[in-house]
């Protein structure tokens, strides 16, 4: 008894100590980084800010709707969604080969070895396996625009760049995915058919393809998102499509024509989000039930009994539109002006690979990174504390448990309190959705306009988009807390205020701090590419040395983003783990 | 149990793929007509450039017979490389990037404005500001424009060196990234001085877009080599020959060359000369700059 005391107490007070350290090390690294971002919180009081602010925004209004602009609107728009398509469809051809064969459960551990005499071809082939995860992990871990940069060097300025970039970084998360999807399937079926005799790859097609299929598709159409929106910041830096207008616009100060570019990228978004939630409910609706084989004689029989129905003729109509747009998108995209199969693209592309050997590791030019590499962590923290600040603070009122008076005081309360609280909830969720769908990037370059070329100007961009997505997900955090405990809560007359403190916020708590931290890995991504627009940090540095030629520095750099990508994922798993309880 | 279009657009997937593979190898354009790939780095107005370009192209299509096809990059860089790569034939460069594509591409140069002969970088702050010499620089914030730019970094750094300005100050600048930008960070304050292109100035504030009672010069650098069209190594004399001429002969009695000339910033274009720019090679080295 007195043992399990003492125990339990030296484990209470392990935990407090683990608390202080871990309040001291955030209160320190907050610190740090408030002093790395440059945080001038007056430089947005300062009048030539606000006066510079209030230009900007007189400038948006009205937006530039003339015919010939719309023109070139329109043109961007659907190189924007030609580079997405085509980034789209490359990415998966090189993502599901490295993802496959990056399967730990066929070529590494799991059922398949199980029985087999553990060769020199076993070992290679699970080397093979290793290398392709390593690929993949560095793939996703350079982000999108730090490849784009990459490829419109090396392969030229346009959409080439932009799709080969998208196709190089989302195979990267694709592959992943997959691989991921991959290992998770029911082995039963597995162990079956290996026990029958049947290959590997008969394994794959038989078993696992048939069982991951759904989350594959469904990934996949997410990436096709992600693409659509990373098609349309390549643009920056040179790569064509909306982006590159909008960096045109924003240099002529007509910012007129920027909000039209910022409506039209908004609309391209919702677009995008609306078409794959359509093909996502199709999907669902008709998902595959029964074994294989059931499916197969199904499908056989519908052939041989319908003939061609009209369904199969919608099919075919389909296919045929689909053949035809990711055909257009190739094009739009250069990949025909016989580009593809240019024998001195891969040539090209060698050569400024070559030309990045051996990685620079001067002493010298180590020591100049340090500042930048803190700069952008720096970024990355204070970003996703101004975001926490923005999302909390209209998380609250974008709740709609917690905004709309519950079902028995309906009565209670007039009919303008009820609308005000409506008018209140909509205008929270507008701010959120406004703040979320402008990226990064774009936030950047108008932070700029107010606080000026920094740090300051990347976490206050960062901040502002974060912000955005970290509302919603608060919001609907909070909206999905078991109801149950704040019934009871509330049957004891607690207020609203006592709800969200005694019964949401404990419930909620570890999803918030899973969000967050989810979030910050994102950021720490976004604030080594802000520094190619203005935003400061490791970005600038990869700008410059790529403008001045000197690509072994830019490979040591990609390999110092890469290193502080991993290390933040890591850190970000432990801290999702076991939130700082 | 009826396919769903979304499956069967993934059943679909090697077909389209291999219809588009054989289209892109079909498309592989063979004997083209002779072909100019020009390449304008936008230094004075992007947008104007690509959006009012097109009296410069059916010009210079006339005069040289080839096809024209002008390109404005945003990314200095990528053209040195382009141009490397035999990707572009003929490239407009600043002062800075010809030096580092004729050491890397080897470009040859053919001919330049009057006045990329003499050109001059300006060093602005506000009206109200009490810096008045490079000297007073010290313990200020400063703005370069893109890290390539000639007029907007190379040389202000260069003359800055010369004149013994405190190192933290070039050390600590920012990169605006274009001369615009640099103009409207002293004009709004966010910085307390910077150095940008003479020519950019001039039209900023004859357009408006600078407030002159804003801003003011308090430092003009000596003149130095800038802007100047090159050729790749191993083109054509005769194509090179040609485009030199077109430029060479634009005359501003002329209607027609006036309005090009006005659209170029130009009043007149003379040969240019490899020579010329040693000095800039040597300011470039000096300032680790290039290798």
């Amino acid at each position: 008894m007195n043992e399990i005391a003492r125990a339990d107490y030296r484990g209470q007070h392990r935990a407090t100590l683990r608390r202080t350290l871990i309040a001291a090390a955030l209160v320190a690294l907050i610190i740090f980084s408030w002093q790395m971002a440059e945080i001038r919180p007056a430089a947005f009081f300062a009048a030539d800010s606000i006066a510079a602010v209030i230009d900007f925004l007189k400038g948006l209004f009205p937006p530039d709707l003339s015919t010939d602009f719309l023109r070139i609107v329109f043109v961007a728009a659907g190189r924007t969604v030609a580079i997405a398509i085509a980034g789209t469809l490359l990415s998966i051809i090189i993502g599901l080969p490295l993802g496959v064969i990056a399967t730990s459960t066929l070529f590494r551990r799991g059922v398949l070895l199980a029985g087999e005499r553990r060769g020199v071809s076993t070992f290679l082939l699970a080397g093979v396996s290793r290398a392709a995860r390593a690929l993949l992990g560095f793939l996703r871990a350079v982000p999108d625009l730090m490849w784009g940069l990459l490829f419109v060097v090396a392969v030229g300025l346009g959409s080439l760049a932009g799709a080969l970039a998208l196709a190089v970084s989302y195979a990267g998360v694709l592959g992943r995915v997959y691989a991921d999807v991959f290992e998770s399937v029911d082995a039963r079926p597995l162990e079956a058919l290996h026990a029958t005799g049947a290959t590997r790859s008969q394994v794959f097609v038989r078993a696992v393809w048939p069982q991951s299929k759904p989350a594959v598709i469904a990934y996949t159409l997410y990436s096709f998102e992600c693409c659509m929106r990373a098609a349309s910041v390549l643009g920056f830096i040179g790569a064509g499509g909306i982006g590159y207008e909008i960096s045109l616009s924003m240099r002529l100060f007509r910012y007129d024509q920027v909000l039209t570019l910022i409506i039209a990228f908004i609309l391209l978004l919702t677009a995008t989000d609306a078409f794959s939630r359509y093909l996502r409910r199709r999907l669902r609706a008709n998902a595959p039930q029964g074994t294989l084989a059931h499916e197969r004689v199904n499908g056989l029989g519908s052939v041989l009994i319908t003939g061609i129905s009209l369904e199969r003729v919608m099919n075919i109509a389909i296919a045929i539109t689909a053949i035809a747009i990711v055909t257009g998108s190739f094009y739009a995209s250069g990949f025909f002006d016989g580009s593809l199969m240019d024998a001195t693209l891969l040539q090209r592309m060698g050569r400024f690979v070559g030309a990045m050997m051996p990685p620079e590791v001067s002493a010298s030019f180590l020591r100049s990174l340090v500042e930048p590499l803190f700069q952008t962590i720096g970024i990355s923290v204070m970003g996703t504390l101004i975001g926490m600040a923005i999302g909390a603070l209209l998380a609250l009122p974008a709740t709609a448990t917690l905004i709309f008076i519950e079902k028995d005081e309906a009565g209670k309360r007039s009919r303008t309190e009820r609308a005000a609280r409506r008018g209140i909830y909509t205008f929270a969720r507008t701010v959120l959705s406004l703040l979320r769908s402008i990226p990064e990037l774009v936030w950047v370059l108008m932070c700029i306009i107010a606080v000026g070329l920094g740090p300051f100007a990347g976490a206050v961009a960062i901040g502002l988009h974060t912000g955005g997505v970290l509302g919603k997900l608060y919001a609907e955090t909070l909206e999905e807390a078991p109801e149950n405990p704040l019934e009871a809560l509330r049957s004891t007359g607690a207020r609203r205020v006592q709800v969200l403190v005694w019964g949401i916020w404990p419930q909620a708590r570890p999803m918030l701090v899973s969000y967050t931290v989810l979030r910050w890995e994102t950021n720490l991504r976004v604030s080594t590419v802000l520094g190619l627009v203005g935003g400061g940090g490791l970005g600038q540095a990869i700008y410059n040395n790529i403008q001045l030629g000197f690509y072994t520095r830019v490979a040591t750099l990609i390999l110092v983003v890469y290193a502080l990508v991993v290390t933040t994922d890591w850190i970000g798993d432990r801290l999702r783990e076991r939130p700082a309880s | 149990m009826t396919r769903t279009p979304p499956i069967l657009f993934l059943r679909f997937f090697a077909l389209i793929l291999i219809a588009v593979f054989l289209l892109a190898a079909g498309c592989n354009k063979s004997a083209k007509p002779l072909t100019l790939r020009l390449s304008m780095i936008p230094n004075t107005d992007p947008g104007r450039i690509v959006r009012e370009s097109q009296s410069l192209v059916s010009y210079l299509e006339r005069e040289t017979g080839a096809k024209v096809e002008l390109t404005v990059p945003t990314n200095y860089a990528a053209v040195v490389e382009a141009i490397a790569n035999d990707q572009v034939d003929i490239a407009y460069f600043g002062g800075f990037t010809y030096v580092q594509a004729s050491e890397r591409a080897g470009v040859r140069p053919l001919i330049q404005r009057e006045r990329d002969q003499n050109f001059h970088s300006l060093f602005i702050t506000q009206s109200d500001s009490p810096i008045n010499s490079l000297e007073d620089l010290k313990g200020r914030t400063f703005a370069f424009g893109d890290v390539n730019s000639t007029s907007g970094h190379l040389m202000p750094e260069y003359f800055m060196r010369q004149s013994n300005v405190d190192a933290e100050v070039i050390a600590k600048a920012v990169y605006m990234g274009s001369h615009d930008a640099t103009a409207l960070a002293v004009a709004n304050k966010k910085v307390d001085a910077g150095a940008m292109d003479e020519a950019i100035y001039q039209r900023m504030t004859s357009e408006g877009k600078l407030d002159q009672s804003k801003v003011r010069v308090f430092y003009t650098t000596p003149p130095f080599f800038d802007y100047v069209w090159a050729a790749r190594k191993g083109l054509d004399s005769k194509l090179t020959d040609a485009f030199s001429n077109a430029f060479l002969k634009l005359d501003p009695e002329n209607a027609e060359h006036e309005q090009l000339l006005e659209f170029l910033s130009a009043t007149k274009y003379i040969r240019a000369e490899d020579s010329d720019y040693d000095k800039l090679r040597q300011a470039a080295r000096d300032a680790g700059l290039m290798k």
